[in-house]
């Protein structure tokens, strides 16, 4: 009796506590191709899991993204002013609830047009991520990581020469594969306290040079063992492991560096994070 | 044999009994999907998509047609056009925007729409034709936000209620933090209210200054521990710590400023320890509640933007005030362990009457009291 009475309790709480309300909705949103005048992307998603890939077809961008309508807005917006596309979802209020968990969290699948030029920026919160970037014609690319999962790939090479690409990441993971591809010349990475990998697979036409700012994070840079490294190393209790290096002047040499007919530059400030380089034969 | 061939032909009927009852559940459901549709449901689903700012465009409820509708070819129809409980079909051109609401919008060969093509409940359909700016179709729980039990999706009243809750739930808060103090720091507190007692000018002075000077502080501090090597590990923990300080600092001064307003209404209490206990708590929650006033007064407007907009300016300024003024007199009372004398002492001592006038001529020296005997009677 006294059990049941406990349970009855306990199920009339259950009626009375309310429960976070969630309101699903799909959006499907695209746009065919007018012109290939260079296009400027945002994509800003707050938490969930995001795709993103080169389109088939005529459209400048194609997103369904499914969301909680009671915590989250939708945004799929093309400027034809400005040429600015901005995607994604923006968080309406905050909620103590976790919003990161498989029930609570959407989802947006992303398709680019692979014959506009664009300059691709993304901004990630509590995201799981999948960007396939190959194929498309990247000129800029800038991806921002809060506390994402993030794996961004070139499995085909970029149609543009890759001006720069920034990557910042704050506690996110985030790896990048066959970055060669991209045709890029520069890249800007800082790392707080994450971890940051770069795989400089695929077809490295030109020589790169990477500005890595380390607070307490890590990067992982995975080198063809013909390319030739040299580190401009400045750390203060971080660094990176010598072994196959020699100082010569201003830095630390490969020992194939001379030799090398594509290589790879690193000016490191690192503070308490460390550089970890591989060579990767494929 | 006669058997199996027995149960596969039941199988069959009963398979197609329910495919049947299948269909015409679906058949029933579209009829009904089309025709429960009205212009206050359409409305109020409409209010709803309204609040995101891509929707916002979206024409009334009043400007939908009801049932299938086309766009007949050669035939050009200024934007929008709107459809409700139906199929567009365009043949000819929109200048303009096209909606659909639980239809779809077929674009066929030859058609074009000049603007955007949204379906809410459907889809667009490209079939063949043009659609020059984005298509969208918007699918999923839709009727739950736009008509949930109440029949409004957020009215006014519910957000003016929300934002009075909002200010509750904070009072709540300050409350509770406030009696804490009152149990562990209540010298502290008492302190810091004497302290403004002393100057308020003086603390709101001493309250921007501080303020000011936060975060030059807090830099100072990280390049000191970075300077010392050892120290640098504790920068993070520093950082931590000075927060937490410069909040508890606030948050004191904030409770001493609020309890001496709630003194100020209340009148000062005499009695014992109890009695005085009480009334501190008394004129804490009361100070508080005179503090959060502005806010409440702000929520309970926020039915008009305009009058809101004014009341939170009044709050903020009011809110900064206070808690500029604590900050200061917690500063200038250290956290209020610096305890200097009541007003009224300190008035006591200014002046000179307490002490004795010693006269010019000098005070002749008593004499020294001797033991003496009383001989007994005889």
């Amino acid at each position: 009796m006294t059990r049941l009475g406990l349970a009855a309790f306990v199920a009339s709480l259950a009626g009375v506590v309310p429960v976070g309300a969630q309101t699903w909705r799909t959006i499907d949103a695209s746009r065919q191709v007018r012109d290939t005048n260079a296009v400027s992307v945002h994509v800003d998603y707050a938490a969930g899991r995001l795709d993103l890939k080169p389109a088939t077809g005529s459209v400048l961008y194609h997103a369904s993204v499914r969301y909680d309508a009671e915590r989250t807005e939708p945004v799929a917006r093309f400027d034809s002013a400005t040429h600015v596309l901005s995607l994604g979802v923006h968080l309406r209020r905050m909620h103590l609830s976790n919003t990161d968990d498989q029930h609570g969290a959407g989802s947006m699948h992303a398709e680019l047009s692979g014959r506009v030029p664009m300059d691709l920026s993304l901004e990630l919160g509590a995201v799981e991520a999948d960007l396939q970037l190959g194929g498309l014609r990247l000129t800029d690319l800038s991806l921002r990581g809060g506390a994402a999962d993030v794996t961004a790939r070139f499995d085909q090479p970029n149609r543009e020469q890759l001006r720069t690409m920034t990557l910042q990441v704050g506690a996110a993971q985030v790896k990048l594969l066959d970055v060669a591809n991209s045709r890029v010349s520069h890249i800007n990475a800082e790392v707080g306290a994450g971890a940051l990998t770069i795989d400089l697979g695929g077809v490295l036409s030109r020589d790169v040079d990477i500005t890595a700012t380390l607070a307490m994070g890590g990067l992982t840079l995975n080198v063809s063992p013909d390319d030739g490294v040299f580190v401009d190393e400045r750390s203060f209790l971080g660094g990176f492991e010598k072994d196959g290096f020699v100082k010569k002047g201003d830095g630390w040499y490969s020992t194939n560096y001379d030799a090398a007919s594509r290589r790879v530059r690193v000016h490191l400030h690192a503070f308490m994070g460390g550089l970890t380089l591989t060579r990767v034969q494929k | 044999m006669r058997t199996l061939h027995a149960r596969a032909a039941t199988s069959r009927v009963v398979a197609a009994v329910l495919l049947a009852i299948v269909a015409q559940a679906a058949a029933l459901g579209a009829q009904q999907g089309a025709a429960h549709i009205s212009a206050d449901s359409l409305t109020r689903a409409l209010a709803a998509l309204r609040e995101s700012p891509d929707s916002a465009w979206i024409p009334a409820a009043t400007n939908f047609t009801f049932g299938d509708s086309t766009i007949a070819a050669n035939r050009r129809a200024h934007g929008p056009v709107a459809v409700a409980g139906g199929t567009l079909h365009v043949r000819g051109t929109i200048d303009g925007d096209a909606v659909s609401y639980d239809g779809d919008i077929v674009v066929h060969q030859g058609g074009e729409i000049r603007g955007d093509a949204y379906a809410i409940l459907g889809k667009v359909v490209l079939d063949g034709g043009v659609v020059d700016g984005d298509t969208r179709s918007l699918t999923g729980d839709l009727r739950q936000v736009s008509v949930p039990k109440g029949g409004v999706v957020r009215s006014r009243s519910s957000l003016t209620m929300h934002e009075v809750a909002l200010a509750g739930g904070w009072l709540a808060v300050l409350v509770v933090i406030g009696i804490g103090v009152l149990i562990f720091a209540s010298p502290n507190l008492d302190a810091v209210s004497d302290a403004l007692e002393r100057g308020f000018g003086k603390s709101v002075l001493a309250g921007i200054a501080t303020q000011l000077a936060l975060a030059p502080a807090l830099a100072l501090l990280c390049v000191g521990l970075v300077l010392t090597i050892l120290g640098v590990l504790l920068v993070p923990f520093a950082v931590v710590a000075y927060v937490l300080a410069a909040a508890g600092l606030v948050t004191l001064g904030y409770l001493a400023i609020a309890r001496l307003a709630g003194r100020f209404v209340l009148g000062a209490n005499e009695g014992g320890e109890g009695v005085r206990r009480a009334a501190a708590l008394r004129s804490l929650v009361y100070g508080l509640l005179l503090l959060m006033l502005p806010w409440f007064a702000a929520g309970a407007l926020s039915w008009s933007p305009k009058l809101e907009l004014l009341a939170r300016m009044i709050a903020v300024a009011v809110t900064w005030v206070a808690a500029t003024a604590g900050l200061g007199a917690a500063v200038v009372s250290r956290g209020g362990v610096r305890r200097l004398a009541a007003p009224t002492a300190q008035r006591a001592m200014n002046t000179s009457s307490w002490a004795t006038p010693t006269p010019v001529s000098g005070i002749t020296a008593a004499r020294r009291p001797t033991p003496f005997t009383t001989s007994a009677p005889k």
